[in-house]
Formats: C-alpha cells, structure tokens, sequence
C-alpha cells in the first residue's frame, strides 16, 4: 500500500506539474523511433528537421511561421548587396554571435566552412543545391562574398535556415569530426544537451542566443512512434506539443479536447501520379489522358478531410513562386477516359503494375485512387512493399506508375527540376526523382532558372507546367498540409502559418502563459 | 558445472557464426538501401556513392563479411550507419529496460498463471476452469496495442496512477518501477494467459500418469498428491514454455515497448530494419542470440534442478 | 470358508460414453480368503483392472463410477465411503501394484522417498523412522545394496528393480490386501518368474490376500487358488485352480486354453479367437460370447447365469451347465 501511495505520488508530480512556476520546459512528442542525424546538412527525415531549425540559423530566414520566399529576412547576415549581374553576392555578418558550448564567435570563416561542407555530396544531402556556386569566400571575419556559375532564381533561398543554408562551428565539426553529428554546435536559440537512444534528445537554452536568451529552458524531443500513445500523453499533460496527423477524424477529435489547439500549416506535401511515358501502355498518351481524365480530385480531399488537404491543381504544389493555375489540366470525366482508351485500343480495359509503399497513409490513399481507376476501367496491379524497398524500387525505375508525396523549397525551379527534368530522370548518373521520364519542359526550366526577369520567369515556368501537364508526365492529386496539437497555455511567439523545417519553430519567444 | 556453462558458451560459438551470415546475407538480399534511408529522397547518385565509399558498402561483398566477422569476433559491433553512435552504447543503455520488462512480466505471468493453471486443471470442465480458459484466450487474442492503450486509458490518464511516457530513469529505482507497473502488467497478463494454458495441460497430463494413481493407490491424501507428486513434474513443460517464451519476449515486446514508450532492444532492432542499418541489426542480432543462449542456457539448468533425470 | 478378507457383491461399475452410462463391470461378485489368492483371468478391456480399481476406490472419475454393489474390506463397506476414510484404508489395508513399473513410478522422486511415503501417510513415524523401515522393506524385496539405491531415483532402476520397488511400496504398510494388475507382464521372462517368486514368497510370509489379475493362464497355474474367468465385464466361469485347468466349461475358458502356446508373446494373439468383443454401448441381453462361440445356438439370446457346474465351479453358459461333461471327450 504504501509503495503503491508512494507510486501514485510520483506518478501524479510527474504527470501534474506545480502550476505555480511558469512552465519553462517543452516536452515535444514526434512520431519516430530515434533521431536520425543531428549534423544539419544530413537531416532528411521530419524528426531531424524540425530539430535542426531549433538549433541552426541559416545567413537570412524565413520569417517565424511563414513560408514565403518574398519576405526573407536577415538572420546570421545583417546585410547584403547583389552585383547588377546577379552573380556576385556579399554578406555582412552580424557581430558577437556566439556558438553553443564555448566555441566562440562566429565569423566568416564558419560560414565559409558550413557551404562548402553542405555542397560536397561526402558531407551534406544536400550538396546538389549548392551546385550553381563558382566560389565561396571570406573577405573578412565579417563579410562573405559568393559568386555564381549562373543564375539561380533565388540565391538567398539557397541560404536560409534551410537544409543546406544552416550554418555550422567549423572548429566543432575538425575537432569533433565524425562525432560532430552526434553532438552538433550551431548558434541557435537552443543548444544539443543530450541524447537517449529510443527515448528522448535534450535542448537547453542558449542564454547567449543574439536575439535574448530563450524563454523556455529546456526542450524534451521524445521519440513516440504509437500514435495512440503519443496522443494519450498529450491528453494527460505530459506533452505539450504534438506530432498530428494529417486525417480529419483525428483533426476533429483533437480539437475536441479542452485546452488544445491544432495548428495546421505550410507547407503542403504534393502528391502525384508519375508516369512512365517510356513503357507500355503508358507510351501511348492516350492512356496517360485517360487516367487524367479518371482521377476525380474532389472526391480524393473529401476522402482525406477538408481541413487538412486540398485539391492540387498543378504538377508544382500551390504557393510555390511560379505556380499557375493556368496550364490545361482536365477535371474527372469517365466518358472520356474510356473512349480514350478505346481509341488507344483498350476498349476492354488494362492492368498497370504499380509498386506501392504499405505505410498506411500511402497506401490508403492509393487504394483511393485505385478505385477511381477502375471506374474508367484501368486495373491498378498494386505490389506492396515495405517502405524502404519502395524507396529503392522506383528508384530502380521498376514502377510505371509511381505515387509520390513531397514538399520542396516553395519555388517552382526545384520541384520541376527533381521531377520533371531529364538530368533527374532515374537511373541515370544525375538521377532525382523524375519516374516520368519526362523531358518536354527541359528548355523552359533551365530558362527559367537563370532568367533575371522576373515576369519573363514567369511565363517560362507557368509554360513548363503546361507542357508536362498536356505531356501528362505526372497527374496531380491531392497536397496535404502539416498538423500539429498543443496546449493552448503554449505560446510560439508569432503566428504559424507554415513553417519549412516541417514543424513549430521553437524561437527565443516562444513561451508558456 | 561451471564447465558445463562454459562448454555450453564455446558451443554457442558455431550457432552465433551461422546467425551472423545468415543476418549478413539477409540484410543485403532484402531491398533498400541504407543510403537512402539517410539521404532522404533527394539523393543523388553521387551522394549515395560517397555515402557508400565511407560506410564501407562499394567494397566486395566478400570483404565485407570477412571485415564484419572479423570486428564481430574481436567484440567490435562497430556504429550505426544511421546515427553513427556506438552499437554497444546503444544496446548497453536500452538492455537493462529490456531486462526489467521481461524479468518483470515474467515474475507476473507466473505468480497469475501457474496457479490459475493448477486450479483449472483441478477443477477440469467446471466453472473456474471454463473462465480461465475463456480469461486465458482472451488475454492472448488480444493484441498488445488495444490491451496496452486501453490500460493507459485507465491508469494513465483517468486516473492518472502511472505517466504515459515510460522511459525511465535507470539510476532511480523509483521511478523505473513507476515506469515498469504498466507495461509489464500488460506483457504480464499476456505472459500469464500463456502459462496458465501451459500449466493447465501439463498439470491435466501429468494427473494422469500412472504414478499420481500410483500415489492415490499409497492412501497419500489429495492435496498432498498435487503438491508433492504432480507439481515437480509438470513444471517441466512450463519451464521450457517460459524459457521458450523468455526469448521471444526479449524481442517481441516490441510493440509493448512502443505503446508505452520504453526503450527497448526490440524497438531498436524495429527502427534498425525500417532504416536498413546493416551494422546496427548486424550487431542487434549477434546481442539477441547471445540473450538466446544464455536463456536457454539458464532454462537447461533449471530442468536439472527440477528433474534428476537431466543431470549430467 | 473362513471369513472373507475381501468380498465382492453385484459389482456394477459404469462410464460414461456419448452421455449414457455404459457398465464397464457388471454384477461381479467374489470373494477372497486371508491367505488366498485368486487369479482375475480375461482379455485386456473385459473390465478386470476396472474391477480392482473399484475395490481401490480409484475408478477415474468424473467418467466413471461405481453404480451399484457392495465392496467390504475386512468387515467395511467401501462404496459411498467418503474420499478421506477411503485414503486411510489405501495403501494401508489394501495395496495394489501396477502393469507398468516404467512409468508407475514418480520420476523425480527418490525412490526411498517414495516407498517411507506411505509409512509416514499411514502410520504417522518422522522422516528418519520411515526411511529407516523402508530400507528394511527394500532389503526384503531383495533389491542389492538398498542402503546405496536408497537415495537413486526410478530411472536408475531396471524394469524388474522396479516392480521391486512397487511392490515394496505396497508392502510397505502389511495390507490384508493385495491387488496386483498384471505386475509381471511388462518385464522380460526371466524377470518375471523372479518377480512372481518373490511374490509368492512374501504373501507367505505376511498372509496377504491377493487378487491377481492376469490375461496369462501360464502364470495363473503358477500362483492362483482359485480362478475366476471375465468376459466383457462379467465373470463367465469361477473355480478351483485344479478344476479349470481340468475342466475348462465355459468356450470362451476353452479358447483361452486353445490360445496358451501364444500366449507368452503377447496379449494381442487372443484375436485367434474369431469375432470381437462387443463393444460397451452394443453389449447384447444374451450370452456376450454367443456371437464369437463356435457352440452358440437356440438360447444363447437370453441373458446367461452362473450355475455350478459341480461345487465351487460355475460357469455363465446353458450349454455347458445343462450338459456338461460332453465336451471332454469332444476335446
């Protein structure tokens, strides 16, 4: 009895915090097994994302909660200047900014160091993004100069606090090396304290972040892949922020909940249809429109809830720069989908083989569309396969068809360069991620990229889209955007209406009421 | 005796060899690629390349397995392609939450289950022995993801006894017992479902043997005959099902370790496998059936406590 | 006859088959001398382990049970006998050894343990003077060095050693009664006559009654007195010894007889008797061998009594109590 009182005693001043003091520490839930990679340049998976936006900045940012290229903003650099050419860029640092850990200033040095590691594909997933840059240079401790091979759409996109834009201690990762992605140094408002494999990461604040000492002490990342469980343990106060699910019941039940608010948010994941123009019967455009033609795109948000998906209406996810709306893409009709393929010979139907991931999100969606399919009478041949080996497979260009979900930097260059640009096309040495193997819009979106007029563009990316959408490379269906719960005693400190770590931004302001 | 331990280990040796190339084999025949795992979806080819020349997977296939056979047999398990830590380290620090959750659903799915089963069979095909059958297929037709949310339902959060969150602190023996109530109530009752059938059959089956009637034939009063005369013996089916189940449970309490948010070895041979991380599972499988041995090793020892005939 | 150790009256012991009662023993009624042994004869299932078992108190139940009759021990009524007073009078009054030394033993118990068992059960003495009086047991049922095997458990023994040890387990406590189902059969011949030889040689010593139960006539000329013969759950011919063996009346008797070359090597070569036992849920009202009997004819279909075929011999048979003699010399 009274190891059982003592029990009920500590499980209750665990679960029920003193209300008296402000709240300081985070308890975060996110749905995963472990951290991944810490080294920013190498995190690739959701988890590790939304960590290293707590702990990196990038030389401009986005402004907290928002995603939009439009409003950058100084971060690491307080200024910069552009040579008329567009090819030559100066950053001026901030002064004093300090590493975690005692690892002193930063200077130009580190940002020197921190590009050139995120552009070597030894070092950095993201080395491919840093491609258009000729050189990188220090001009002093506080100036950096980059200059361009070509011109990029956005230069200060390639460098926010973003994937390859974080920046990192150089002396951290040469005296740490391998270990730097086990315990990484970046200037962030909150600093790597520790790390339990399966259980939980610790961030302490940086009480020396430029922008004031973080409100909230400390940040528990606890690694809770059941769903369920996570769930229970917001519902009983031991989280107070929580991975969501982007699935209407799950959005309504949640909001249902006393105190808790669900935050739904940028950016939105796209998801298409990627077909392989190169094999039968998917050679034959006919079959290609036909299938356009058979995806019924409001029943598919209808399937996955109003507030947390939308109809995608280009094969580039709304809100990115360059997006249209006007570029010729056909709404559902069956009629048509089957005269279609009557003409292409298939007046009886076909079946088309589709390797499919069994992550239960995926595949339900595409046993969705499956059906929608069949309407027309097109047989979807799904072959389920674990995710990992899907990843593998329709890399291996095994797939005709291929269902694939993403979100990219919101600029239309890079979605339509990894999908739809022949350099991406699978299985060759450039490879990305274009299972079409299309290559009608090549010439627009390399125009495009290195295009300084600004409505010029434009026009060329709005006319790729329509190209690969008449080519139908790939078919749009439905983009999903991001959820998430929290106590509404949580405060971010500023409005979230997106957020491209995939995740609350943690900020100096963030707080508890 | 001592001999007997150690000859058992050195004979382990082939086995874990054998486990080692089959694990080795496996992992490289089965799709999926480590460096995708770890790149993400953007990688490109050359950066998969790289990512391949520095986890050591563009050499031989055959070199490989020499070079991992090679680190295994000198104790080196090496790091994790995916996080880079130490496997050791890793394993080192979710083992003993892994030790506590078996030990402990253990010690539940025995103090519950030999005596319901020894009562059961006692009272064959009456009431208590029809609702231990029916509380018995219930607790194992039910999986440890309903029956485990619904005990943090209650506990948790109506009542608020226990957290959800079950990580514990190791250097507190408080709070990792708070922790370990839950998770191994619910393994426990899964684990006594188990040796209450076990026990049942074996106690049915050994009353009748010739010699319990032998025994009855003696004038020794009942209680003396279960007691005395068929306990010993029908422990010995439920031993080699607990030890049986040890190991199982040692990996298969993944899905416990997940719902209740434990750290655990079958949780990171899970996460291993969803990532391909070859050395990690490598060196999980090695730990695991080394665990196996050792169980077993244990279970063998117990049948000769129980049974003279296994002495050597 | 001196007054009965043991007897039998109209003993009906049933089991249960698809929801009815069937009589597995049925009217069986005997009686046992002090001192006297009477050979229970038949093929294996005729329902003579069953009767013993009956005597025992040990019909497995909930499926079986004693429906009728009158047990009486040295003066006490033992059907409707409460579970607990039975237990005092097993294994002290009345003893039995089993066919099957292999498995009649508790494998992980010593064998010391389990003979001193009974002694402490019955006649309450400590651990040590149960042991020490068990060791006396074991030496008489001439196990070699019992001191030394004392502390060995029953697979260290031989098939023979253990029926030694069975029966010195039944010993243990003197019981008037002794009842031994088929103690012999399991062990190799030489064993056998060893074992039956001391059988014989300590019923002398202790003046036991024994009821031996056996499907080998071989043995019955060996040990009997008198011979009672069982047939699908009745006795169909009860006599002396010298009587049956000269004067076998009833044909199922005779057929045994016809079979006793055989019958050394195994139970099984009864089936030289043509035909099959009826089964428990088909026994006809008439003569239950009638369908096997080569002599079956007009009344055969009623139900069969013992009638004397001369004093102390009876048989269950028309034919051969109303003719008897004739077929002798047919022989």
């Amino acid at each position: 009895m009274l190891i059982r009182a003592a029990l009920a005693a500590t499980a209750i001043a665990f679960t029920l915090p003193a209300a008296a003091q402000p709240k300081t520490t985070l308890n975060v839930g996110i749905a995963a097994q472990d951290i991944g990679q810490l080294d920013p340049h190498f995190a690739v998976s959701t988890i590790d994302r939304v960590l290293a936006a707590w702990m990196f900045n990038g030389l401009v940012r986005f402004p907290p909660g928002s995603i939009d290229p439009a409003r950058l903003e100084p971060d690491l650099a307080e200024s910069w200047e552009a040579s008329p050419d567009g090819k030559t860029w100066t950053f001026h640092l901030r002064h004093g900014v300090q590493f975690h850990g005692g690892f002193g200033e930063l200077t130009a040095d580190d940002v020197v160091f921190s590009l050139k590691k995120a552009g070597d594909a030894k070092t950095s997933a993201f080395s491919s993004e840093l491609r258009p840059f000729q050189t990188i240079e220090a001009i002093d401790p506080y100036t950096v100069r980059v200059v361009l091979k070509e011109n990029v759409p956005s230069v200060l996109g390639i460098l926010t606090n973003y994937a390859q834009g974080f920046i990192v201690s150089k002396k951290a990762v040469e005296r740490r090396g391998d270990d730097f992605k086990r315990n990484p140094i970046g200037t962030g408002p909150f600093a790597f304290a520790s790390v339990t494999p399966n259980q939980s990461l610790e961030l302490m604040a940086n009480q020396a972040y430029f922008r004031g000492a973080p409100k909230i002490n400390k940040i528990s990342y606890r690694f809770m892949p059941s769903d369920a469980s996570r769930d229970l343990a917001f519902q009983s106060g031991e989280l107070d922020l929580n991975y969501g699910r982007a699935d209407q019941a799950w959005v309504n039940r949640t909001k249902a909940l006393p105190h808790t608010i669900v935050d739904v948010f940028e950016p939105a994941e796209e998801g298409q249809l990627h077909l392989n123009t190169t094999v039968k019967p998917l050679d034959d455009i006919r079959v290609r429109q036909a299938i356009a033609y058979a995806i019924n795109r409001p029943e598919l948000v209808r399937w996955r809830g109003a507030d947390v998906s939308r109809e995608a209406q280009s094969v580039v996810p709304r809100g990115y720069l360059g997006f249209t709306t006007d570029n010729g893409l056909v709404g559902n009709d069956v009629e048509k989908a089957k005269a279609l393929l009557k003409q292409a010979g298939y007046a009886d139907g076909l079946t088309i083989k589709m390797i499919q991931s069994q992550l239960p999100e995926m595949l339900t969606a595409a046993q969705v569309f499956q059906a929608q399919l069949k309407r027309a009478g097109i047989s979807l041949d799904l072959q389920v396969v674990e995710h990992a080996t899907y990843h593998q497979q329709i890399r291996q260009d095994l797939s005709p068809v291929v269902y694939y979900s993403a979100a990219r930097f919101p600029v239309a260059d890079i979605y339509l360069t990894q999908f739809f640009h022949s350099r991406s096309i699978v299985k060759t040495p450039t490879a990305v991620t274009n299972f079409s193997h299309c290559d009608v819009a090549d010439k627009e979106i390399d125009g495009a990229r290195v295009e300084t007029d600004k409505a010029k563009q434009l026009t060329l990316w709005a006319e790729a889209q329509k190209k690969i959408v008449a080519q139908v490379c790939a078919v749009p269906l439905f983009e999903t955007l991001l959820v998430f719960a929290r106590h509404d005693n949580l405060d971010y400190g500023y409005k979230l209406d997106g957020s491209l770590s995939l995740g609350p931004l943690i900020t100096e302001a963030t707080h508890f009421k | 005796m001592i001999f007997y331990i150690i000859r058992r280990l050195l004979a382990a040796i082939p086995t874990l060899l054998a486990v080692l190339t089959l694990v080795f084999l496996i992992v490289r025949v089965v799709p999926g690629d480590p460096a995708i795992a770890i790149l993400g979806d953007r990688a490109t080819p050359d950066g998969i390349a790289a990512l391949h020349a520095k986890l050591g997977l563009d050499k031989p296939i055959w070199q490989q397995y020499v070079d991992f056979i090679g680190q295994s047999l000198s104790g080196d398990f090496g790091r994790s392609m995916v996080t880079g830590r130490p496997i050791l380290t890793d394993v080192g620090a979710v083992l003993p939450h892994t030790i506590d959750l078996t030990l402990a659903s253990l010690i539940v799915g025995t103090v519950i289950g030999v005596p319901v089963g020894i009562w059961a069979a006692l009272h064959r095909n009456r009431f208590i022995d029809y609702t231990a059958r029916l509380l018995s297929l219930i607790g194992l037709s039910f999986p440890v993801f309903v029956s485990g949310i619904f005990i943090l339902l209650l506990f948790a959060l109506h009542w608020r006894l226990f957290p959800v969150i079950g990580n514990a602190r190791l250097d507190d023996p408080v709070d990792r017992l708070d922790k370990l109530v839950l998770p191994a109530a619910t393994l426990g009752l899964v684990m006594a479902a188990y040796i209450t059938r076990v026990t049942r059959s074996a106690m049915l089956s050994v009353l009748g043997e010739d010699y319990i009637r032998t025994a009855r034939a003696k004038g020794v009063p009942w209680r003396r005959v279960v007691w005395r005369h068929a306990l010993r013996n029908a422990a010995m089916p439920v031993v080699t099902v607990v030890g049986l189940y040890i190991g199982i449970l040692i990996g298969n309490s993944v899905l416990t370790e997940i719902v209740f948010n434990r750290p655990g070895l079958g949780k990171i041979i899970v996460g291993a496998l969803n990532q391909r991380d070859y050395t990690m599972l490598q060196g999980l499988m090695v730990i695991y059936c080394f665990l196996i041995v050792v169980v077993n090793l244990i279970t063998d020892l117990t049948y000769g406590l129980i049974d003279p005939r296994v002495k050597q | 006859m001196a007054d009965p150790v043991l007897s039998v009256e109209h003993l009906r012991t049933e089991f249960r088959i698809g929801g009815a009662w069937h009589p597995a023993v049925d009217d069986v009624s005997f009686v046992l001398a002090p001192g006297e042994t009477l050979a229970l004869v038949g093929e294996s299932g005729c329902g003579k382990s069953v009767t013993a078992l009956s005597v025992m108190g040990l019909v497995p139940s909930p499926q079986g049970r004693i429906a009728g009759g009158r047990i009486v021990l040295e003066g006490r009524a033992l059907v409707g006998l409460p579970e607990p007073a039975l237990e005092r009078l097993r294994g002290a009054r009345m003893a039995m050894i089993f066919q099957e030394p292999m498995t009649s033993l508790n494998p992980v118990m010593t064998i010391g343990a389990q003979v001193a068992e009974a002694m402490m059960v019955h006649q309450g003495l400590s651990r040590r003077q149960a042991e020490a009086k068990a060791l006396a047991v074991l030496d008489e049922v001439k196990i070699p060095s019992p001191a030394r095997r004392f502390h060995e458990y029953p697979h260290q023994f031989s098939g023979g050693m253990r029926q030694r040890v069975m029966i010195a387990m039944a010993l243990a406590c003197e019981p008037a009664v002794l009842l031994a189902d088929e103690p012999t059969t399991a062990l190799d011949v030489t064993i056998q006559a060893q074992v039956l030889g001391l059988l014989a040689d300590l019923k002398q010593r202790h003046g036991m009654a024994v009821l031996f139960i056996t499907h080998n006539l071989g043995v019955v000329a060996q040990i009997a007195d008198r011979v009672a013969v069982m047939y699908a759950g009745q006795i169909v011919e009860e006599g002396p010894v010298t009587a049956i063996f000269s004067r076998p009346a009833h044909p199922y008797t005779r057929a045994l007889f016809a079979a006793i070359p055989r019958m050394d090597r195994d139970a099984q070569d009864l089936a030289a008797i043509a035909g099959r036992v009826p089964s428990l849920d088909a026994m006809p009202t008439g003569c239950r061998f009638a369908s096997r009997c080569p002599q079956a004819q007009v009344g055969c279909e009623r139900p069969q009594v013992l009638a004397p075929l001369d004093e102390a011999h009876v048989a269950r048979c028309h034919v051969a109590t109303a003719v008897r003699g004739n077929w002798h010399q047919a022989d």
